[in-house]
């Protein structure tokens, strides 16, 4: 990279500004952080003392663009005019869909902050001109084309003004063992912080002490809090809420109080590009509420609470996502594994010399309404006969779709290529290109091997090894999972439906194959699920299943795993009707003792605790049977504590919080046309000015669900205790817990809202 | 992400509506005998939606004669048995 005007470099903690400068020394240590900087970026590395430097490197994104040469000429005069551009020339790269060799030229961004800009200039162009990496967030950007990546070594040359001369990473991000770099980690949680009145609190936690502030004290809680920063100097907040409630109560009174808050460790004042505003949208008919977000500069700020990464895979499994991505740890732990997937696939296609298309430009191609029926059919979804089973096994496709694009070679441009005769899709029978290796199969087969290298493993490694490496395992599997979603999504530029189509018609006819090799053997199939087999036979044995599990493997290309053999395994039937079989909702225990439960109450998330606990509680008993007999009479001893639970529900003396209720809210609150609780509740929240929004949770205690007045029957913000809960509506919900794990009967038949008799006798004996 | 082909089981309600008028006509006894062959339709939801038929009340007369048969040999199983039961009683 080409260098010119230095930044000034500061380097933090015992380091008085600029005593380390000294012309073009050198620095050895590890990347901690990026973020843009108008022409440059600032990269912030950790020496091998422990001690900060704030680093800038001049950068340029270059952005190709394709068209009539005259017209590219005449665009580049303009951008150079206007100050956008910082060099022009032309290159070769090779076109996404096509894999064409095409000439383009490539710009590169004088300014980071211009690239909006530039973007709105493309857009008003883009039926003569075609853009291509115009709208790669720059630190991103710069990580793949200089191979560094979040928590890398770095070995750099500097000049005295902390510029980069020279840098490089000397490590892989792909290394299977890495060291997570010390960090010094604050923790903050917040109670009762909506709305913000004199009981709000926020707790600051450090290893060393624990700090409690009251935002409603105005200026002392903001100097409290300054001092609580300086003094310990974290390079990570690590907060419960801290982008929806916890930063926006204290800005909000810094900014009343007229007082600063450094939260950033960057002191150059830069354009803060905070998302303020939260916004709301929908994912798979979910209505989703994305929160504003507060990441820092030179500082790393998680919120717990906004991290599905962190959630799903703890901080080891967010950074090696971060490292393998190249997306910057507080962008990787807020956005979906998704994103961190596509940026591998950026990553690579740049690193490949291939363009990245800025808009969608492939529509899908119309079909017949039979080939749409034929086509658009998901994974195979089996119903289970509702029932009690011994002699079960239940045997699983390992990342089954992620697999089968690597073994068949299925990506955006592979499927439906122009070159290649063949009806490689069954069902389908889209052609699927022979020629060239796509672009997904390329960014999965790594990680796949990778999260293979994990699992093996583990099975050797010490307790602390093992979580880490199985933190690690969770991030993959959700990178590979999102892998597959986001190639059907229709904005997705480098998205095919038709690709995704491919996907699921060979998940179909891979699961069909098991079943039919299963059967062969000797098999029943009991119930199929995407990509696992319930199979069922007399006196099964693991030898015999591994046995079975090879011949499927080899005869499918796919890996075929055992996932482990019941004891006793019950398919629980409907709640509308007894007889019903459900896809998901079942329960057993395996033979090492291990239950595994699905879609039952206690895995539901508007569960209240303490009926989610009684199930659980009910289900440890029943798991200590050995057998389908044994399982009777543990129902027995079950019975007694659910009438325990009963009893205790009916004598008003449960705490309420454990009664909470919590439901996502599916629209704003005027668009609610009947008062559902949780309509009734995020209206109370309202009244007391908390600001709620559509795919945000809202908590409430039912406190008498049959109410005239509606605003009596749930009760929202006061949750210490003082609130008096309906006992018959919790008694029913208990109730039916308890009814969905066979520990009581259909003894009285529920007030039927369908027709008289729709539980009566069934006609077909089984 | 919205799936254009509706579900098996939305159109099995569907057709169920279809014949709502059908229904409605049916003495109250029948009218149980007929949502009892819907519910039996319902275990072979998968193999409907992998046929990919344009006509689906075909998918769902076969899915109910498939659970007629089996309801028949179970039946008959059953009949032998206890009329051997029977015969060894005599004896």
């Amino acid at each position: 990279m080409r260098r010119s005007e230095p930044q000034n470099s500061l380097s933090i903690r015992n380091q008085p500004l600029g005593q380390l400068a000294t012309a073009g020394h050198r620095i050895e240590g590890w990347l901690f952080d990026i973020d843009e900087l108008g022409p440059s970026v600032t990269l912030w590395v950790y020496d091998d003392d422990g001690r900060l430097h704030r680093l800038t490197d001049e950068f340029y994104p270059p952005v190709y663009a394709r068209g009539d040469r005259a017209k590219l000429k005449r665009l580049a005069a303009d951008l150079s005019k206007l100050g956008l551009i910082a060099g022009v020339r032309w290159v070769q790269k090779r076109e996404f869909w096509s894999g064409d060799e095409i000439e383009v030229m490539q710009l590169n961004v004088s300014d980071s902050s211009y690239s909006l800009k530039l973007r709105e200039i493309a857009a008003k162009l883009d039926r003569e001109i075609i853009f291509y990496n115009i709208d790669i967030p720059t630190p991103q950007h710069y990580l793949y084309l200089t191979k560094l990546f979040p928590l890398c070594r770095v070995e750099a040359r500097v000049d005295e003004r902390g510029a980069v001369i020279e840098i490089n990473a000397p490590n892989s991000a792909w290394e299977i063992d890495h060291p997570t770099p010390p960090l010094r980690v604050m923790r903050m949680r917040g109670e009762r912080m909506r709305p913000l009145t004199g009981a709000s609190r926020i707790i600051i936690a450090t290893e060393s002490d624990e700090t409690v502030i009251h935002p409603a004290a105005g200026a002392k809680a903001i100097d409290i809090f300054n001092e609580v920063i300086e003094r310990h100097d974290p390079d990570l907040i690590l907060s419960e809420r801290g982008d929806s409630a916890l930063f926006p109560a204290l800005l909000q009174v810094a900014r009343r109080e007229k007082l600063r808050l450094p939260l950033d460790r960057d002191r150059v004042m830069t354009e803060r590009k905070i998302e303020t505003e939260g916004r709301t949208y929908l994912s798979y008919g979910n209505v989703i509420y994305k929160p504003p977000s507060y990441p820092l500069f030179g500082r790393w700020h998680i919120d717990r609470e906004n991290s599905f990464a962190l959630h799903e895979a703890g901080l080891e499994g967010l950074l090696d996502m971060s490292r393998l991505s190249r997306l910057p740890v507080q962008r990787a732990s807020r956005r979906s594994p998704g994103t961190s997937m596509t940026s591998m696939q950026m990553d690579r296609a740049i690193n490949d010399g291939v363009l990245i298309p800025w808009r969608k430009n492939e529509p899908e191609k119309p079909k017949t309404a039979l080939q749409l029926l034929t086509v658009d059919k998901g994974g195979l979804t089996f119903q289970p006969r509702a029932g009690e089973y011994e002699n079960v096994a239940e045997i699983d496709f390992a990342s089954m779709y992620p697999s089968l694009m690597i073994a068949r070679n299925i990506s955006p441009e592979t499927v439906l290529c122009s070159c290649c005769r063949n009806k490689a899709v069954p069902e389908a029978g889209y052609n699927i290109c022979e020629k060239r290796r796509g672009l997904i199969p390329l960014t999965l087969e790594p990680l796949v091997e990778r999260r293979k290298v994990y699992k093996r493993l583990m099975k050797s490694a010490d307790e602390r090894t093992r979580a880490i490496y199985d933190a690690r395992r969770a991030a993959i599997k959700w990178m590979l999972v999102t892998c597959f979603g986001y190639m059907g999504y229709k904005n997705a530029r480098m998205g095919r439906i038709e690709a995704h189509e491919a996907v699921t018609a060979w998940g179909r006819e891979t699961l069909l194959r098991a079943k039919e090799i299963a059967e062969d053997a000797g098999f029943e199939m009991l119930h199929a699920l995407t990509d696992s087999l319930w199979i069922e036979k007399e006196g099964v044995t693991e030898e015999e299943l591994s046995r079975l599990c090879e011949t499927i493997s080899r005869e499918t290309g796919i890996e075929m795993s055992l996932e482990g053999v019941y004891r006793w395994l019950v398919f629980a039937p409907s709640k509308v009707k007894s007889t019903r079989p459900v896809a998901a909702r079942f329960y057993g225990v395996f033979a090492d003792g291990g239950m595994k439960i699905r879609g039952l109450a206690c895995r539901r998330h508007d569960t209240p605790k303490f009926i989610k606990g009684a199930q659980e509680e009910m289900l440890d008993v029943l798991s200590k049977a050995r057998n389908i007999e044994e399982l009777h009479d543990r129902r027995q001893d079950a019975r007694r504590i659910y009438e325990a639970r009963v009893a205790e529900l009916e004598s008003g003396q449960v705490d309420p919080r454990l009664l909470i209720i919590e439901q996502v809210l599916s629209r704003e609150i005027e668009e609610y046309d009947v008062e559902t609780r949780a309509a009734l509740a995020a209206r109370e929240l309202i009244g007391d000015g908390v600001n709620v929004h559509p795919g945000e949770r809202v908590g409430y205690v039912i406190t008498n669900a049959k109410a005239k007045n509606k605003a009596e029957r749930v009760s929202a913000s006061n949750r210490n205790g003082l609130v008096q809960y309906d006992r018959q509506e919790y008694a029913a919900r208990l109730k039916a817990a308890a009814k969905e794990v066979g520990v009581i009967d259909d003894d009285d038949p529920p007030k039927s809202r369908r027709r008289p008799g729709a539980n009566g006798a069934l006609l077909f004996p089984d | 992400m919205g799936r254009t082909v509706l579900p098996f089981s939305m159109v099995l309600a569907e057709q169920q509506q279809r014949l709502g008028q059908f229904r409605r006509t049916l003495r109250k006894q029948d009218q149980e005998l007929f949502d009892e062959l819907f519910e039996r339709a319902r275990l072979h939801v998968q193999a409907a939606v992998q046929a990919a038929n344009p006509e689906p009340m075909e998918s769902i007369f076969i899915s109910v004669l498939i659970e007629m048969l089996r309801a028949e040999k179970h039946l008959r199983a059953r009949v032998d048995e206890l009329e051997k039961e029977l015969r060894d009683a005599k004896k």
